[in-house]
């Protein structure tokens, strides 16, 4: 996950951070990711 | 895989139910890469995009974000509906964000609301005047996007706020959405459209 965005309490919060296409690119990746891994967790 | 299995998997830090984007600098295309992530994960009720750019990608990703249902969610059972959705001061380039984007969203919030009804609607600083003969006229309510913030009146009861400050809508235009707030509250209430403009 990129530096700048942390996710707590279901939340997150961008403001006044400077993004570009590589970091959003990085971040939906990330929670793509993670998003998966935690369905398999659960289904099993 | 293995360090992704070390990672500890809370879904507080994973899932995202609240999402504020202000003054970051973000450009159409990643704003609509970011809702093509949140729209799988099915859990997204708010979003706050201010100070941002705002186009057509924008608007077909924020459509499927209103339009998402159960079957796009991770766990269909926990899926969470869009409620909270404010927009504001948005840009397409250099310019101010097009009125008929604005108008194509809120086409996109009229058509989902049986299904995903908002609960707080904010567009603020945008052109919401928008309007021609050929797209979206009603004799009764007027055009464009005051034609389809007007049937949220009547088909969404649990929209509890709309804020639409500086969006340069006519008097007409005004007129017509006042009008159309007051016949709700006569349905409501019993009371006279004349009573509620007082």
């Amino acid at each position: 996950m990129p530096a700048f965005a942390k996710i707590q309490d279901y939340e997150l919060n961008l403001s006044n951070q400077f993004v570009n296409a590589e970091t959003i690119a990085a971040l939906s990746a990330y929670i793509l990711d993670q998003t998966a891994l935690l369905n398999e967790k659960v289904s099993k | 895989m293995k360090n992704k299995e070390k990672v500890a998997l809370n879904p507080d830090q994973i899932h995202i139910k609240n999402l504020t984007i202000d003054d970051c600098g973000m450009k159409d295309g990643a704003f609509a890469t970011l809702m093509d992530a949140l729209v799988r994960q099915g859990k997204l009720t708010s979003i706050t995009y201010i100070n941002n750019e705002f186009s057509q990608q924008s608007v077909d990703a924020l459509s499927k974000i209103l339009g998402n249902s159960a079957a796009n969610g991770s766990q269909d059972q926990q899926f969470q509906h869009l409620e909270c959705l404010k927009l504001g001061n948005l840009k397409s380039g250099n310019q101010n964000c097009p009125g008929r984007l604005i108008y194509e969203l809120m086409v996109a919030v009229d058509d989902h609301c049986p299904k995903n009804p908002l609960k707080r609607l904010k567009l603020q600083e945008l052109e919401l005047g928008y309007g021609t003969p050929d797209f979206g006229f009603d004799p009764e309510y007027g055009y464009g996007s005051v034609h389809c913030i007007s049937k949220q009146f009547e088909w969404n009861p649990g929209l509890l706020e709309l804020d639409i400050s500086h969006s340069k809508l006519l008097p007409g235009q005004l007129s017509s959405l006042m009008a159309a707030l007051a016949r709700q509250y006569t349905d409501a209430a019993g009371n006279s459209p004349s009573k509620m403009m007082m």
